[in-house]
């Protein structure tokens, strides 16, 4: 067991090593100039390449990997970005990354609870109206783009604000942690959570439609299965109610493939997130990596390249060590 | 069952976001909603129009841009002559002026803040990247008469000299704070500006406040908070909702339907800039005069502002806006005739052996500019337009950065563009733009146009310091350019932006200027 | 698979129960229709694709003369989302094809053969998966020439990892199955294998997948372009249009309506599709 941990995360370090540096190295072969962001349309030659050669840029790209994974390594620092002055990126960060994960834990948080009831109910009724009804909605769900999902949210809530974490003019409000419902709530400040909670609705909303129809999907199919199975029935034939049924016997039995499915979903989520924040606006990390792409500034994509596998490679172990103590099968084996 | 019980949990959580009660506004904050955060508050390393914004309300310059024009009047500096030779500059400053950190301004500090902005080595620019840093090269040495007086000797003459000095890059910073944070200043200014510098959380706030003892006097408003807001819908959705005080560019056809909204006023002034088509003359079929005439010919300048514009832009003839001195009223444009475009282009195209259609690419920035608030919509009419004459485009969008250098290094064919004024100088449109100096990776005149005549002209242009001979120079130039047609000049536009009536004497400046000490709150005393 | 040795053929039963799938058809009605849409769409559209009409708002909700609204560019919606049917659907065609030439000749190779090979193929998914795919395709497109072709391109990598991993699945099975081990201690060539058993036994899910692919490659094309990555954004093409039209919500919602439900169709013709086949390829699936 213990073994088999430690295989797993080395695995994944390594994953992560390589997959960081392949984009360190991808990032340099794109072409265009970083520093062309500082100077607009009042560019000077001599200016850029002096900051060029003392920031080692002209350097062989090896000896600069090597030089950012030494850094990477020793203090933990990504650097400041290029394309503007003195930002420095694990600050950024540090506010983007929390911001990206609330929409996602949210949306989540939305997502399973919903996408698992759609999911026993439509087995519980199968091929009646609920089961009509969840399973349409499902396939709507996984249809629809998130970003015109956000468009059509944004026209038909215009009550809802967007745009902001929280309104602009709280400007008395430190959080702690970034993570502004849980700041909110230690801070004692309950009418700024209302608010942040009012912010995150519509994001959170369109970011959960797909995962929430993948898992009603997974849900029902792995539902019948049990359902279908000899133990089952036989609490069924012994007189149980249906709801005692499903949630002593089947759900347990079913819940293994469906953390499987909710923890590969969060490829899919950070996927969503890029786009989700670019139509509500929401301050996080997926928006700042795109635009610092289109820039090439790489120090910002290298560093979220690294968070992002970072997040990426350690739910997978969440993911795997419940699904690890979920399963009786993998536990034993 | 569970799916009713967690509908209720959802309704009710639903129900606390909403029942809760927004927290009370403070009274007399301003919230500017914008598209894009600041690049950086230190002013010597500042380009964009967003991070200069917020430099206008931090600092002052020893010389100032009036209120509505471009004339030069007394800010840092009261009072200031020039020798006759037009190469020694004295200033006499203010006295009793203190920095926010109540450090005095002295002619130190002066010679410190341009020091910094034009010496090639000077340690206490913690970042080398200075913009404007060319715009300073006339400045030979600076010394100090007194504590009070400010001596500037030129390498030679200089027309423009005293605007740049009334330009952003040359506010001045109180020396002791730079020397104190280093790098650190360009997060943490110190000015004498109208408000002074409170916080920033990059992308998300930058909040100044009031400077209670600038020396015009304190502004009105207690605070002014910046909000940058990518997307131009959500910047209008939370003007409408209040969140927000100001929003500026906005899409001209929303900024029509904002202004019928009773409680949003939508100022709108002109502005000294220029949107033009650029074609690289280098290189064939565009290094042919008539294939350039032909494109002129073939764009109906009207329907692009009604399209692009909403209307709101002038079509302009020559680079030089309208609104600036030394503007050339007396050309008269090329009509729109698509017709005349098409055998001008057949005759081209017989005598160079190329064939018709013609296929070219249309370099385009993909963000918004003043001059261009809607770039794609911009390049499609091109597109269509060209496309009736017998040129077919293909539009190359790109980052703006990366659109400009692309632009400069002559690696395109077709390209949009546009200039702002940094100092109200013809010298500043027409030499930058047009002079055969500034060809080359790091020169704006993109269209590469090389014409000896109006070289010289500019240079005179620079070098003369009476302004009647000046205009006659600019008038000529303007003239011969026309006629080359290494640009198609398109429009200038008029600027606007969009706030809540509550705000009042709020001015916008022809060279978009945004500065706050006069704007209040009509409903705060 | 299984079915082999059974009396009706398999293709026929597989067949038949295709067309009683109601997903299966709604789906094929879906595709078929935005097919002909994108053939005639010269016919069909009410104006060309970059007319202007000056008469009218622009951007405006739909009338009497524009059924879908103008867009900012005073240009017909309907017509634009008929003429976009072609890009999306081409693009989306090649690189799945795209990414099915590549991945699954390497899913195949990795199941088949094992080893060190396996071991690098399914490191390198590994790594491939570790960063959302939107982030990879952005940055293969800006890499490469800017263009419809880098869009295809950077859409067909990320997809190679769906389609390598399913044929590994599916070959490790094969490789196990009675027959299959007989006729390899039999001394049949690993070609022969190859040939006569492991290459049926992929297509199925291979097709399965592909369709799904289908759509998803559509929504991967059309993110990319609503990112601002690709070719001429004044193209009728889906992701530009919604892309425009977000920059006028304000004025109207309409011009995002026409391309942004068109997109959804879309993938919802792929994806009941996929699902009708799915059952019917492999009923162990389905639940009927």
């Amino acid at each position: 067991m213990s073994g088999y941990l430690l295989r797993r995360l080395f695995h994944a370090a390594v994953t992560m090593v390589v997959a960081v540096s392949l984009i360190f190295i991808a990032m340099r072969l794109v072409p265009g100039n970083p520093l062309l962001a500082r100077f607009g349309q009042h560019p000077d030659a001599e200016q850029m390449q002096r900051i060029i050669h003392e920031q080692g840029w002209d350097q062989p790209i090896l000896s600069q990997l090597g030089r950012f994974l030494h850094q990477l390594a020793t203090t933990g620092d990504f650097g400041e970005s290029i394309s503007r002055s003195h930002e420095k990126v694990s600050d950024e960060l540090a506010r983007r990354v929390p911001a990206t994960i609330e929409l996602t834990v949210v949306a989540m948080m939305l997502a399973i609870p919903l996408g698992v009831a759609a999911g026993i109910a439509a087995a519980v009724w199968r091929n009646r109206w609920p089961d009509r009804l969840c399973m349409a909605g499902a396939m709507l769900g996984v249809s629809v783009p998130v970003f015109f999902l956000g468009i059509c949210l944004r026209a038909v809530f215009t009550g809802m604000p967007i745009g902001f974490r929280l309104p602009a003019f709280v400007i008395d409000f430190e959080p702690i942690t970034e993570f502004y419902l849980l700041d909110t709530l230690l801070q004692k400040r309950f009418d700024l959570f209302g608010t942040a909670f009012k912010h995150i609705c519509l994001p959170a909303l369109a970011l959960s439609s797909i995962p929430m129809s993948i898992i009603a999907r997974i849900t029902r199919s792995s539902m019948l299965e049990v359902l279908g199975a000899d133990f089952v029935r036989t609490g069924r034939a012994k007189g149980a109610s249906t709801w005692r049924v499903v949630m002593r016997h089947a759900l347990p039995n079913a819940a293994a493939p469906i953390v499987n499915i909710a923890g590969f979903q969060i490829g899919v989520l950070l996927s969503g997130a890029v786009l989700t924040e670019t139509v509500f606006d929401w301050p996080g990390m997926g928006k700042y990596v795109v635009d610092a792409v289109r820039e090439s500034d790489y120090v910002i994509v290298q560093a979220g390249a690294f968070v992002i596998a970072a997040i990426f490679v350690s739910a997978n172990l969440v993911v795997d060590l419940l699904y690890l103590w979920l399963d009786p099968r993998v536990r034993h084996s | 069952m569970l799916t009713r019980r967690l509908a209720l949990i959802i309704a009710g959580l639903l129900l606390v976001g909403c029942a809760s009660r927004a927290p009370s506004k403070p009274g007399n904050t301003l919230i500017y909603g914008r598209g894009e955060d600041s690049k950086t508050l230190d002013p010597i390393n500042a380009e964009t129009g967003e991070t200069v914004k917020v430099l206008l309300n931090l600092y002052d310059t020893l010389v100032a841009f009036a209120d509505e024009t471009m004339e030069i009047e007394p800010s840092l500096a009261t009072t200031w002559e020039t020798s006759e030779d037009g190469l020694t500059w004295t200033f006499d400053l203010r006295a009793g002026v203190r920095f926010h950190d109540g450090t005095p301004v002295d002619a130190d500090a002066v010679i410190f803040s341009i020091d910094r902005l034009r010496q090639d080595n000077n340690p206490h620019a913690s970042d080398p990247a200075r913009p404007y840093k060319p715009s300073y090269r006339v400045i030979d040495e600076i010394t100090a008469a007194d504590p009070l007086t400010v001596v500037f000797k030129l390498r030679e003459p200089s027309a423009v000299f005293l605007n740049n000095l009334a330009m952003f890059p040359a506010g001045i910073v109180s020396p002791t704070a730079v020397k104190k944070l280093g790098k650190g200043f360009s997060t943490n200014p110190v000015g004498t500006g109208p408000f002074r510098f409170e916080r920033w959380i990059r992308s998300q706030q930058l909040v100044l406040a009031a400077n209670d003892d600038h020396w015009r006097g304190r502004p009105h408003f207690d605070r002014v908070v910046f909000v940058p807001v990518a997307e131009s819908a959500t910047r209008i959705q939370q003007l409408v909702r209040g969140e927000i005080h100001i929003a500026d560019n906005l899409p001209p056809a929303a900024l029509d339907e904002l202004a019928k909204n009773p409680s949003l006023t939508v100022p709108e002034e002109i502005s000294m800039n220029v949107a033009y088509l650029a074609m690289q003359t280098e290189k064939p079929p565009l290094d042919d005069v008539r294939v350039r005439q032909a494109i002129a010919l073939a764009i109906d300048k009207k329907a692009l502002i009604r399209v692009g514009y909403a209307g709101h832009a002038e079509a302009a003839v020559n680079l030089l806006p309208k609104a600036m001195w030394g503007h050339h009223d007396g050309i008269k444009d090329r009509p729109f005739d698509p017709e005349a475009s098409r055998k001008l282009l057949q005759a081209a195209a017989n005598d160079n052996g190329f064939q018709l259609p013609l296929t070219l690419g249309l370099a385009v920035m993909s963000e918004p500019r003043p001059y261009m608030e809607q770039p794609l919509q911009i390049a499609a009419f091109v597109k269509d337009s060209l496309a009736a004459v017998g040129i077919n485009l293909t539009i190359e969008p790109k980052p703006s950065d990366l659109h400009f250098a692309r632009m400069m290094r002559g690696d395109f064919q077709i390209g949009l563009t546009g200039w702002t004024t940094d100092n109200g100088d013809p010298d500043n449109f027409l030499y930058s733009l047009l002079d055969l100096d500034n060809i080359g990776d790091s020169g704006n005149n993109v269209s590469r146009y090389r014409n000896e005549e109006v070289h010289d002209l500019l240079l005179a242009g620079q070098r003369e310091l009476d302004q009647d001979r000046r205009l006659v120079i600019y008038h000529q130039a303007q003239g011969l350019i026309f006629a080359d047609a290494p640009v198609i000049p398109l429009v200038s536009t008029k600027q606007r932006a969009a706030h809540t009536s509550r705000m009042k004497d709020y001015r916008l400046h022809p060279a978009m200027l945004i500065r706050l000490r006069q704007a209040r709150f009509e409903d705060v005393p | 698979m299984k079915s082999a040795d059974t009396i009706e053929p398999p293709g026929q039963r597989a067949w038949v129960r295709l067309r009683g799938s109601s997903s299966a058809r709604i789906g094929a009605i879906v595709i078929v229709g935005f097919l002909l849409m994108a053939a005639f769409s010269h016919l069909l559209a009410p104006y060309s694709a970059d007319s202007r009409d000056a008469t009218v708002a622009a951007p405006s909700g739909p009338s009497k003369q524009h059924w879908l609204g103008v867009d900012a560019n005073e240009k017909d919606v309907l017509s634009r989302v008929m003429y976009g049917s072609r890009l999306s659907l081409f693009a989306g065609l090649v690189s799945i094809t795209f990414a099915v030439a590549v991945g699954a000749p390497a899913g195949a190779v990795a199941g088949y053969f094992g080893g060190w090979i396996e071991t690098l193929i399914m490191r390198g998914i590994d790594i491939a998966l570790a960063f959302p795919s939107i982030l990879i395709a952005l940055l293969v497109a800006t890499a490469y020439k800017p263009g419809w072709s880098a869009v295809i391109i950077a859409v067909g990598l990320i997809n190679v990892p769906v389609f390598a991993r399913q044929v590994r699945v599916t070959v490790l099975t094969l490789r196990s199955l009675d027959y299959v081990l007989a006729s390899r201690a039999l001394g049949a060539s690993p070609l022969h294998v190859l040939g006569r058993v492991v290459v049926p036994g992929i297509v199925n899910p291979v097709v399965v997948l592909a369709t799904m692919g289908l759509g998803a490659a559509i929504l991967e094309v059309a993110g990319l372009s609503f990112l601002g990555v690709g070719g001429d954004p004044t193209e009728p093409e889906w992701g530009s249009m919604l892309a425009q039209a977000k920059d006028h919500l304000s004025t109207s919602v309409w011009p995002a309506v026409g391309p942004g439900v068109a997109i959804s169709l879309a993938i919802l013709g792929f994806n009941l599709f996929g699902d009708g086949l799915r059952d019917a390829l492999d009923p162990r699936l389905g639940d009927s």
